[in-house]
């Protein structure tokens, strides 16, 4: 994971994703505040219009992957032995997987 | 004026210990190296590294009431008592506040501080506009006091492997020549995700650096210049 081609790309992803989550943020925030859904079937329709379930995948796709460049960040800047190291890196990338499965599952639920 | 100063022989003592000081007479416009100089003819096996007294030689960092700075720059009125001085933070030390740089200089020599050029060497000077010798100004004026690098967090935990701040600005200051042909190479040896990216904008660098520069920002310039050598 730590590869020497990985300083750039991590860079990269983390101002990327960054931009993006606040576009998709403040869109999301401005369109519930002019029209709020009213209830849970509306709810429903709001999260399953083709666009919004793309653009939230998406979404939780860049926070994944900013989370994961930042837990990496924190790693590599304060946890040193390999086992330690290793252990950590594979119990968050495990994690943020799960998390990505179940946002999926959420999100696909409404269609 | 009261001072409480870090005292440390690894030869014979065990461990650290602050010693307290008292100067007498301080006079208005006193600088601390002033101050420490006095204080060593009151208890002579006091050690620190000065040299040229104005701010220039880079000498004498070291961290005073928790900030790194120069002693020879550093006014004394104005400091809070009792004025607490220790060593450059994260450096092994040799003695009081006499700290091994070794680490830090690996780091400066690691990005080739010096002009590479590839073309055969021309019978006449290296020519440079005002506007691309504009470009250096911010950087070359560097002394090496190793105040920033010593005041950074990820220098601190990655000190072999992440350059550091004094190392980076110098890094930019060669990128940012336009005599150098050697960018690609540069970047090519910054790459990875612990030599430069360790950085994470902290800025106590630009903070305390004697001689208002920011290598925060070079380091950002840096980051550009990678990504326009990407795409």
């Amino acid at each position: 994971m730590i590869a020497r081609s990985h300083g750039l790309k991590a860079w990269l992803i983390q101002r990327l994703s960054a931009v993006y989550m606040a576009t998709y943020l403040i869109i999301v925030f401005v369109w519930l505040a002019a029209a709020p859904p009213q209830d849970y079937p509306h709810w429903k329709d709001f999260i399953a219009a083709p666009a919004m379930s793309v653009a939230s995948l998406l979404f939780f796709g860049m926070l994944l992957l900013h989370a994961w460049v930042g837990m990496r960040d924190i790693v590599m800047d304060y946890v040193h032995p390999y086992a330690q190291r290793l252990a950590i890196l594979v119990l968050v990338a495990g994690g943020l997987v799960a998390m990505a499965a179940w946002a999926l599952q959420v999100i696909a639920g409404t269609w | 004026m009261r001072f409480s100063i870090y005292r440390y022989n690894p030869e014979t003592d065990r461990e650290p210990r602050m010693q307290d000081f008292e100067l007498k007479n301080v006079e208005p416009g006193m600088m601390l190296l002033d101050g420490l100089l006095r204080l060593k003819q009151q208890d002579e096996t006091l050690s620190f590294r000065h040299s040229c007294g104005e701010g220039v030689c880079g000498s004498d960092g070291m961290n005073i009431n928790g900030r790194n700075g120069l002693s020879c720059i550093t006014p004394l009125n104005g400091l809070k008592e009792p004025v607490e001085i220790r060593p450059l933070p994260g450096m092994p030390v040799i003695r009081d506040l006499v700290v091994d740089l070794s680490q830090f200089y690996h780091q400066y020599r690691s990005v080739k501080p010096w002009l590479t050029v590839h073309e055969p060497e021309t019978e006449v000077e290296y020519r440079q506009s005002p506007a691309e010798r504009d470009k250096l100004d911010g950087l070359y004026e560097c002394i090496l006091c190793a105040c920033c690098s010593t005041a950074c967090p990820s220098f601190w935990w990655n000190p072999d492997k992440f350059r550091g701040p004094a190392a980076l600005l110098q890094a930019y200051r060669f990128l940012a020549d336009s005599r150098d042909q050697a960018t690609a190479e540069r970047l090519q040896a910054l790459e990875g995700p612990y030599r430069l990216f360790r950085c994470h904008t902290i800025m106590n660098c630009a903070e305390v650096c004697p001689k208002g520069l920011n290598p925060t920002k070079a380091i950002g310039h840096i980051k550009e210049l990678m990504l326009k050598h990407m795409v």
